[in-house]
C-alpha cells in the first residue's frame, strides 16, 4: 500500500479550500513539487548524507500544507515509519507530527537522500514515494477511487480510476470517517500493518454505499488487490467464471514504473530487472514470500537512440572504487568533507577521493562538476578499463566455424547458405581490420584450411587420425580477415561445391572440436558450429537416445535432457577456460542430440539453433538472418560478471548460460545484446538494518574496438518490512523469467511433471500467503484475489508449463526441440521470454480489406479458440515463429489475392511472397513489422489453414495457452484449480 | 600377532581414507573462499577420487578376510555407495557445475568423515580388546 500513502499525503496536504476536487487540485500541487525536486535527487551528494540539499527546495512549499495534513494523518501513520514494524497506530499523535510532514514532502524520489532523521525513521519511504503514483494520476487512489465497476467481476484494483465526479464526495465522506478509522486498525496488527501503506485505512463500511458503483458480483470494497469472483456455492465452480474477464497480457509486457521512478538514477529496467522492487527486510518476510527473489541482467541490451551508456575515461585517476567492496563510483555515493571523501553506498566505507578527482561541493552539498560526469548522474556507465584490469592484450574479435561437411549438411543445403551468409557478413564483423577468422570442416575426417594471406587459393589439409588429433600447421589456420581477405572469400566461394559430391555420412565431431578448441585456444574468441548429424566417430560420440518412449514417466526421463557423454562438460571446461564461446547450430531432421551438444553452449555462454528439418528452400532465411546477427550483434569479449548488492543481502544462485568462476564471478566468453542472467539472492542476517539496498552489475569485457571496458549498472532498492508492499512491487516479468529458469534446471535433474508442479506450488504457496494478507479483514469470500502487479502471473506460469521445454511427455515435444527450447529460454531476456510465453494473436482480414490504420484494427486477441473466427486471417506471433492462419470461410478473393493461384494446394508448400496487389503488400507489410519489432531471431512464416491437420494443430492449435492442450488445464480450469489450493 | 598386523593395517588404511576424504573436503571449501578455482579444484579431486575408493574397498576387503564382521558391515554401506556412484559415473566433479552441486558434495564428504571417525572408534576398541588378549605386547604400548 505504500504507493498510495503518498497520494493520500497530498490529498490531504493540500489546502482545505480545493476540497471539492481533490483530484484536480492535488495535481498542480504535484507539478510544483516535482520541479522543486526533480533535479535535485539526481545531482544531490553533499556531506554526511546527501538529505540537507534534497529537503531544502522540497521544504519551501511544505508549510502550507503541514497543517492539514497533520490533522488527518497523524491518527494513521503508516506503520512502514517505524523500521521494526510497530504498529504505528498505536503511536501517540505527537511524536508523529514531527515526522510526518518531511515523510511526505520529503518521500521524493531521492527519498534515500530524505533528510537524516527522515532516513532512520522511514525505512520505506522509496516504495511510498509519490512522485511515482504522481507521474501516473490515474493509477492509484485506492483509498479514494471508486472502482469503475467492472465488466464483470474482474477488478483491477488500482487500474485505471479516473478521477470521478463521486470521488470528491467519496473524499468528503471519508475524511469524516477517518477518525474512526485507527481503532479499527489497532484492532487487527496484521491488517494495521497492511494498511499502514494505504494510510487512510478506512473502516470498510465507510464504503460500502459509498461512490463505489458495486460491480457485477462484488461487494463494492475499496480494495487494494485484484479479484475474481468464482461461483460462490461450492461445486458449482464453473459457473462461476467467465474466462472473458481473465486478465490477460494483450499490452505485453508492462514494466512497474513506480520502481523507476522511485530512484530515477536507477539503471533502466532493460539492464536490470529485480522480481521485487521490495526488499524484505527480514528472514521471517522472506519466507512468506514464496515467489523467486532475484534479479534478471541483460547487461548490454540494445538501448534505442539516444539512450547510449556513456563511456568514462578516468585516464588518469584510474577507476574511482570504493577500498573495501570494491564497488565502482556510482549516482548513489555521497561526497562529504568538503568533496575529499565519498561514502560508498554499499559498504559505508568512507574513501579518500583522489586528487585527480576532486571537486568542490556547491552549498547544497552537490559536486560542482557533476554535469560532466555521467558516472554520477547515471545508473549506467562504462568505464575504460587501464592495464591492471587486463590479463593480457584485449583480444581481437575471432571468429571461427566448424562445419560439418557430410551428406545431410549438402544435401539440405545448409552448406551453400552459410558459406553464403559468412561471406555476405566479412565486411560487417565487428572489429574492423583486428577481425580474425578460421575455418575447421570435418565428416569423418577433418580438414584444415590454410588460409595465409600470400597465397591466392586456401590450402585444404586433411587430418583423419582422430585418436590422436594434431593441427597440421602452427598458424595460418586462423587469420586476419582484413589481410587474407580474398583467401577467405575465395574459400567460402568453393565451399560448396567442394563438398557437393560428398557422400560421407560419418560425422567425426569430438576430434574436430578438439581441433577447433587447439587452434583458439591461443586467443579465445567464438566458435560457431554447424552440425546436421548425430556425432559418430572419435571422442564424444552420441548415441541415438531420443527414442525411448519407455523412459518418459520414469526417473530415467531426465536423463535423457542432460549430456550423455562427460567428454562435453569437459570440452565446455576447457572452452570458457581459453574464452571460447561456442554457439551450436543443429540443422537436422533426426535425432541429434542436443541435449549433449547445447552442454557446449550452456557453459561457454553461447547460444543454441536449432533448425528441425531444415530444407534450405524453406528454413534459408530465417539461419541467414540469425547467422548474420550472430556475426555482426554487438559482443563484449572475454568476459566477466559480478553483482555486488549491500550487506546484509548475498547472491546465492545464478541462472543462465555461463560458468561459475567463482562463488560469485560469472565467466562469459562472448557476451552480446541478447544474452540475459538471472539471479537469486538471500538475506544473510535476520533483519536488515539499512533502509536501502543497492545492486550494482559490473561487467568486465573487451569491446570489439579491442578496449577494455567496465559496464556499470546500479539500482536502489527499498527495504520494507511489510509483505503487502512486495506484493505491490513485484515485477511479473522477472518473476516469471526466474520462474522459468528454475524450472527447466529442475527438468534436468527431475521428471517434467515435477518441473511443473514445482511452478505451481510456488504460485499457490504465494497466492495463498497474499490471500490470508487480506482475507480476515475484507470480505474475500470466495472470490480469488490476488496484487494487482501480479495480475498476470497465472498465466504465464500456465503458459510456462505448456511451452515446448516442459510440456506434456513423450509426445508433445521433440526431445530435441525440448531440449533446445529450453537451452534458449534460459538465455532469454525477459520482454521476449514472455512474447514467447504467451504470444501475440493478431485478425487482419479487416485491415487488409479496408485501408484503415493498422494500430486501430488490429489487437492482440486471448489466445483461444474462440478468438478464431473462421471468416478472418490471422497472425501469430512468438517471436520465433510467424503463423498466418485462414480461415475456412475466408473468402477465396483474399487467398487468392495473397497466396496467388495455389490458395486451395496443400499450404505446407506454399510460401508466402509479396505479389502485386494492396492486400498481399498490407499483409508483407505487417510481418515486415512484425519481424523488425524484434531483430534476435527471424520468425519464419508458416501457412496455415483451419482444419488442416496436422500442421494447424502443430503450428497454433497446440501453442494456444487458454485451450485445453495435450493433458494440460484450459486458463479457466487452471485458475480453479489454483484457486481450490489457495483455499484449502 | 597376525591380529595386531591386521589390525595396524586396517588402523593405517583408515587414516589414509580419512585424510584423502579431508583433503577432499578441504578442497572444496577452498572453491568456496576462492583460494582455487574450478578447474583447479575438478583436477585435484577426480585424482584422488579413485585412490580412496580403492583405498576404502581394500579396507573392507581387510576386514573380511580377517573375519571382523562387524567393522566389515560397518565399512560395507560406504562401499556400497562409492561403487554406486562409480557405476553411474557421479564420482567425478566437473568445473562447469561444480557451483551447483558445492553443498552436495560437501555434505557427503562430511558424512564419509564422520562415518570413517566412527569406524575409527571401532577400530579403538577392538585395541583394547587386543591389548587385553595379546599381554601388552610393547609394541602395542606405542598406541
Amino acid at each position: 500500500m505504500g504507493t498510495e500513502n503518498p497520494n493520500h499525503a497530498n490529498n490531504y496536504s493540500r489546502p482545505p479550500q480545493n476540497n471539492n476536487s481533490p483530484f484536480s487540485s492535488s495535481r498542480p500541487v504535484v507539478g510544483s513539487q516535482a520541479s522543486a525536486f526533480r533535479p535535485t535527487p539526481v545531482l544531490s551528494t553533499p556531506p554526511s548524507g546527501p538529505e540537507v540539499s534534497t529537503f531544502r527546495p522540497t521544504a519551501s512549499y511544505v508549510p502550507p500544507t503541514t497543517g492539514p495534513f497533520q490533522r488527518f494523518s497523524s491518527p494513521t501513520p503508516p506503520p512502514h515509519t517505524s523500521p521494526i514494524g510497530q504498529p504505528p497506530a498505536m503511536r501517540p499523535p505527537p511524536t508523529m507530527r514531527p515526522q510526518m510532514p518531511p515523510m511526505h514532502m520529503g518521500s521524493s524520489p531521492l527519498s534515500m537522500n530524505g533528510a537524516v532523521n527522515l532516513q532512520q525513521s522511514q525505512p520505506s519511504l522509496g516504495p511510498t514515494n509519490p512522485s511515482a503514483v504522481r507521474a501516473a494520476p490515474s493509477s492509484a487512489w485506492p483509498g479514494y477511487t471508486a472502482t469503475p465497476p467492472a465488466p464483470v467481476s474482474h477488478k483491477g484494483s488500482y487500474g485505471p480510476a479516473p478521477p470521478q465526479p463521486a470521488a470528491s464526495g467519496s473524499f468528503s465522506s471519508h475524511q469524516g470517517g477517518y477518525g474512526p478509522a485507527p481503532p479499527q486498525q489497532a484492532a487487527s496488527g496484521s491488517f494495521s500493518s497492511h494498511q499502514g501503506g494505504y494510510g487512510p485505512a478506512p473502516p470498510l463500511g465507510m464504503y460500502v454505499g459509498g461512490p463505489t458503483p458495486p460491480a457485477g458480483g462484488m461487494s463494492g470494497l475499496v480494495e487494494d488487490f485484484s479479484s475474481l469472483s468464482i461461483g460462490s456455492v461450492p461445486g458449482s465452480f464453473d459457473a462461476g467464471l467467465d474466462s472473458k474477464v481473465l486478465p490477460r497480457p494483450l499490452d505485453g509486457d508492462v514494466e512497474p514504473s513506480s520502481f523507476a521512478q522511485m530512484y530515477p538514477m536507477n539503471c533502466n529496467s532493460r539492464y536490470l530487472r529485480l522480481t521485487t522492487s521490495a526488499i524484505p527486510n527480514s528472514q521471517s518476510l522472506v519466507s512468506r514470500w514464496h515467489l523467486p527473489l532475484g534479479a534478471v541482467v541483460c547487461p548490454l541490451a540494445e538501448a534505442p537512440e539516444g539512450e547510449e551508456v556513456p563511456v568514462v575515461n578516468f585516464a588518469t585517476t584510474g577507476i574511482v572504487r570504493c577500498r573495501r567492496c570494491r564497488t565502482y563510483v556510482n549516482p548513489y555515493v555521497t561526497f562529504t568533507d568538503g568533496g575529499r571523501k565519498w561514502r560508498c553506498n554499499i559498504c559505508a566505507l568512507l574513501n579518500d577521493v583522489q586528487n585527480d578527482y576532486f571537486a568542490q561541493l556547491d552549498a547544497t552539498g552537490r559536486r560542482i562538476d557533476l554535469d560532466q560526469r555521467p558516472e554520477l548522474t547515471k545508473g549506467c556507465v562504462e568505464f575504460v578499463a587501464p592495464a591492471e584490469y587486463m590479463v593480457r592484450p584485449p583480444m581481437p574479435p575471432l571468429y571461427f566455424f566448424l562445419i560439418d561437411v557430410s551428406i545431410n549438411s549438402v544435401r539440405s543445403g545448409m552448406l551453400e547458405v552459410i558459406a553464403q551468409t559468412i561471406k555476405s557478413c566479412l565486411d560487417k564483423l565487428p572489429g574492423s581490420t583486428r577481425t580474425q577468422i578460421g575455418f575447421i570442416t570435418f565428416d569423418s575426417t577433418i580438414h584444415f584450411y590454410n588460409m595465409k594471406s600470400s597465397l591466392t587459393q586456401p590450402q585444404m589439409m586433411v587430418v583423419s587420425d582422430l585418436d590422436d588429433i594434431f593441427v597440421p600447421l602452427p598458424d595460418d589456420l586462423l587469420v586476419n580477415l582484413s589481410e587474407s581477405r580474398s583467401v577467405v572469400d575465395a574459400f567460402l566461394d568453393s565451399l560448396p561445391s567442394m563438398f557437393q559430391d560428398n557422400v560421407n555420412v560419418e560425422s567425426a565431431f569430438g576430434p574436430a572440436l578438439k581441433a577447433a578448441f587447439m587452434v583458439m585456444s591461443q586467443l579465445g574468441g567464438k566458435l560457431l558450429i554447424f552440425q546436421s548429424t548425430l556425432p559418430s566417430l572419435g571422442v564424444g560420440r552420441l548415441r541415438l537416445r531420443g527414442d525411448d518412449i519407455r523412459a518418459y514417466g520414469t526417473d530415467k526421463e531426465n536423463a535423457l535432457r542432460i549430456p550423455e557423454d562427460p567428454f562435453y562438460k569437459q570440452m565446455a571446461a576447457d572452452f570458457t577456460k581459453y574464452q571460447v564461446a561456442v554457439n551450436v547450430y543443429a540443422v537436422s531432421d533426426k535425432y541429434t542430440d542436443i541435449a549433449s551438444l547445447g552442454t557446449l553452449a550452456k557453459y561457454t555462454g553461447g547460444q543454441v539453433y536449432y533448425y528441425p528439418s531444415f530444407h534450405a528452400a524453406i528454413h534459408k532465411d530465417k539461419l541467414k538472418h540469425e547467422l548474420a546477427r550472430d556475426l555482426t550483434r554487438e559482443t563484449a569479449w572475454e568476459a566477466v560478471m559480478r553483482i555486488r548488492c549491500g550487506k546484509g543481502v548475498r547472491f546465492t544462485s545464478y541462472h543462465g548460460n555461463f560458468m561459475l568462476r567463482s562463488t560469485d564471478l560469472l565467466a562469459l566468453p562472448a557476451v552480446d545484446c541478447d544474452k540475459a542472467y538471472a539471479m537469486q539472492f538471500a538475506l544473510e542476517e535476520t533483519l536488515l538494518t539499512t533502509q536501502i539496498v543497492y545492486f550494482q552489475v559490473a561487467l568486465l569485457h573487451t569491446s570489439s574496438c579491442g578496449e577494455r571496458r567496465i559496464r556499470v549498472h546500479t539500482a536502489a532498492a527499498s527495504v520494507v518490512a511489510d509483505l503487502g508492499e512486495m506484493y505491490r512491487q513485484a515485477d511479473t516479468g522477472a518473476i516469471v523469467s526466474l520462474l522459468g529458469r528454475l524450472a527447466i534446471e529442475k527438468s534436468l535433474s527431475y521428471k517434467l511433471e515435477e518441473a511443473r508442479n514445482a511452478i505451481q506450488l510456488r504460485i499457490v504457496k504465494a497466492l495463498k500467503e497474499y490471500r490470508n494478507l487480506y482475507a480476515v479483514q475484507h470480505r474475500v469470500g470466495t472470490r480469488m484475489i490476488y496484487p494487482d502487479s501480479l495480475k498476470y502471473l497465472l498465466l504465464y506460469a500456465l503458459a510456462l508449463c505448456k511451452s515446448t521445454a516442459l510440456r506434456g511427455g513423450y509426445a508433445d515435444s521433440q526431445l530435441d526441440e525440448r531440449c533446445a527450447a529450453g537451452f534458449t529460454m534460459m538465455a532469454l531476456p525477459v520482454k521476449k521470454m514472455l512474447k514467447l510465453l504467451y504470444p501475440s494473436l493478431l485478425r487482419v482480414d479487416e485491415y487488409l480489406v479496408k485501408s484503415d490504420d493498422f494500430e486501430k484494427l488490429c489487437r492482440r486477441l486471448p489466445l483461444a479458440a474462440q478468438s478464431l473466427d473462421s471468416r478472418g486471417i490471422y497472425i501469430y506471433d512468438d517471436g520465433f515463429r510467424l503463423v498466418v492462419w485462414f480461415g475456412q470461410m475466408v473468402s477465396p478473393d483474399i487467398s487468392r489475392n495473397l497466396v496467388g493461384e495455389d490458395f486451395a494446394a496443400d499450404f505446407s508448400r506454399v510460401s508466402l511472397v509479396q505479389r502485386e496487389n494492396e492486400m498481399s503488400r498490407k499483409l508483407m507489410g505487417i510481418i515486415k513489422k512484425l519481424r523488425e519489432a524484434d531483430t534476435s531471431y527471424y520468425p519464419l512464416c508458416h501457412l496455415v489453414r483451419q482444419g488442416e491437420q496436422p500442421r494447424e494443430g502443430f503450428f497454433l492449435l497446440s501453442n494456444l495457452v487458454e485451450e485445453q492442450v495435450g493433458g494440460m488445464n484450459s486458463y479457466v480450469d487452471w485458475i480453479l484449480q489454483i484457486h481450490r489450493q489457495v483455499q484449502q | 600377532m597376525g591380529d595386531l598386523i591386521a589390525w595396524l593395517l586396517s588402523f593405517f588404511i583408515l587414516i589414509a581414507v580419512l585424510a584423502l576424504v579431508l583433503y577432499q573436503l578441504m578442497c572444496f571449501l577452498d572453491l568456496e573462499t576462492d583460494y582455487i578455482n574450478p578447474y583447479e579444484l575438478a583436477t585435484k579431486i577426480n585424482s584422488i577420487t579413485l585412490p580412496e575408493f580403492i583405498t576404502q574397498g581394500v579396507l573392507c576387503f581387510l576386514h573380511l578376510v580377517t573375519r571382523h564382521w562387524f567393522m566389515f558391515l560397518l565399512c560395507l554401506p560406504y562401499l556400497c555407495y562409492n561403487v554406486n556412484l562409480y557405476i553411474h559415473k557421479r564420482h567425478l566433479v566437473y568445473a562447469t557445475e561444480v557451483f551447483g552441486e558445492l553443498s552436495r558434495e560437501k555434505k557427503q564428504r562430511i558424512f564419509k568423515l564422520d562415518d570413517l571417525e566412527y569406524r575409527g572408534y571401532g577400530l579403538r576398541r577392538r585395541r583394547s580388546s587386543l591389548s587385553n588378549t595379546t599381554e601388552q605386547s610393547p609394541l602395542m604400548k606405542a598406541f
